[in-house]
């Protein structure tokens, strides 16, 4: 315990990093998600087709594969652009790189939650809306999309945990979060054991308490979301 | 960027045997994930306190730590045991990284079984159970006879859907030098210098069994659907 010591602050840093990725990166997908879900539900079939399409495949993907993509991709991209132009191009950040893989990703499965939620809603209220007189993108921005917001609050929670645990997939593309930090702990005492397990009890901890914030802000009548199913 | 990695005998070559090796962690997984998960399940909601306390504590953790938290606590920390190198554990699970990967693999897996099939034990009507009960069978003969019969027909979805989550988690393997569908041709595309070809090609591999298992699982419940009144699913 005492080599680890004067490493805990580096390893609290990396836990922040951690949270600090999935905060970056959840509110993103919500909102990816959310235009995909309405694109889903919405009356031009290409966008609909569309919308199935950017699901499907973003569900079957691996994560891992993802995030490989989306660092090697940005920069390929980058560079072509940059080289057509006549002009260098940074190369994207890790960090930048790991937040387009997660909220593209995690992006398809909130659509698919929030899809469900619309299901769920009854058409009367959309309805009464049109009946006096909104516009049908009022309707969807002031009517349906709360609603839907409101139906999968539960669901979504679980997928911020779900988040939080693919989030460590980013210390393969070297962003400084908990697990690369525990790896580099754990090289530097050459005590992986005490290391991984302190990383698993900072992800636990953050489990933890995000089921417990669950619980507290949305209490018993919304703690029925069930599990979440990621493909 | 060369397209000269698709006309390589060798890429291919790895990218079959990763799809075998995916496809051989994913049903080994599976299998054993789901005799871990079982047991779980049934000391979570029959057994007394200290294995229920157990049950409940390995659910947390199994399904609260990422999978390549787990990996790598297994794969660089078990070496490090004092004495676990002459032990019957050495031989059999971490000797090799393909092993270390099956068993972080069905730790972490058999966390998330645990959850569906006790989901699925709780559907059963408790009139079915009774009425074994009633003509005289034994609670184990109840269990294999009636509980899990009845249970497993209703999480065949989840089963499914947890399926395709190991064919996906198990490309999480790659990292710990597992050359699974993601790992394989990534290694080739390294020597190669062409880090992006590769990923395409397995993105497109693991898009194809994904949609097969999905298929396989909804033809599975339409077939399963027989005796509930809905022959139309078949």
């Amino acid at each position: 315990m005492s080599l680890l010591t004067p490493y805990i602050p580096f390893l609290l840093l990396g836990l922040l990093t951690t949270l600090l990725l999935s905060a970056v990166a959840f509110p993103i997908s919500i909102v990816l998600g959310l235009s995909v879900a309405h694109a889903r539900v919405g009356r031009s079939p290409a966008m609909r087709g569309f919308a199935k399409a950017f699901v499907t495949v973003f569900r079957s993907l691996p994560e891992l594969l993802v995030m490989f993509l989306s660092f090697y991709g940005i920069n390929f991209l980058l560079n072509g652009v940059g080289g057509a132009l006549g002009i260098p191009m940074p190369n994207a950040t890790p960090f930048v790189a790991a937040v387009i893989a997660l909220s593209i990703q995690f992006g398809a499965y909130s659509a698919e939650i929030l899809r469900d939620a619309h299901r769920s809603l009854p058409v009367g209220l959309a309805e009464a809306g049109r009946a006096v007189g909104l516009t049908e993108a009022k309707v969807r921005s002031r009517i349906v999309t709360p609603l839907m917001l409101r139906a999968s609050l539960p669901s979504l929670g679980n997928l911020y945990l779900v988040l939080l645990k693919i989030s460590a997939l980013a210390s393969a593309i070297g962003v400084d979060e908990l697990t690369r930090r525990s790896n580099l702990v754990s090289g530097a005492i050459k005590d992986p054991f005490l290391c991984f397990g302190v990383a698993a009890l900072g992800y636990l901890l953050l489990a933890g308490l995000g089921s417990l914030i669950q619980e507290w802000v949305f209490g018993r009548r919304f703690a029925k979301g069930g599990p979440v199913s990621v493909h | 960027m060369s397209i000269d990695l698709l006309y390589l005998p060798e890429f291919w070559w790895a990218v079959l045997r990763g799809l075998g090796i995916t496809v051989f962690l994913t049903i080994t997984t599976m299998a054993l994930g789901l005799l871990v998960g079982t047991g779980i399940a049934l000391l979570r909601l029959y057994a007394t306190w200290p294995l229920r306390w157990f049950a409940i504590v390995y659910v947390f953790i199994f399904r609260g730590v990422p999978l390549l938290v787990l990996l790598f606590f297994f794969y660089y920390g078990a070496p490090r045991i004092p004495g676990i190198q002459q032990t019957f554990f050495w031989d059999l699970i971490f000797a090799s990284a393909l092993s270390t990967a099956v068993f972080a693999l069905t730790l972490n897996n058999g966390g998330y079984l645990a959850e569906i099939i006790r989901g699925g034990i709780l559907t059963v009507p408790r009139g079915l159970i009774e009425a074994g009960e009633a003509i005289g069978m034994t609670p184990v003969r109840v269990f294999f006879r009636i509980t899990l019969p009845v249970g497993f027909r209703n999480i065949v979805a989840s089963l499914g859907n947890e399926t395709i989550a190991v064919i996906k988690a198990s490309a999480i393997t790659s990292i710990i030098t597992i050359r699974d569908l993601l790992g394989g041709p990534v290694v080739v595309g390294k020597i190669y210098l062409d880090q992006f070809t590769p990923l395409l090609v397995a993105a497109v591999f693991y898009f194809a069994l994904v949609q097969i298992v999905e298929f396989a699982t909804q033809r599975l419940i339409a077939g399963l659907a027989v005796g509930n009144g809905d022959r139309k699913a078949l």
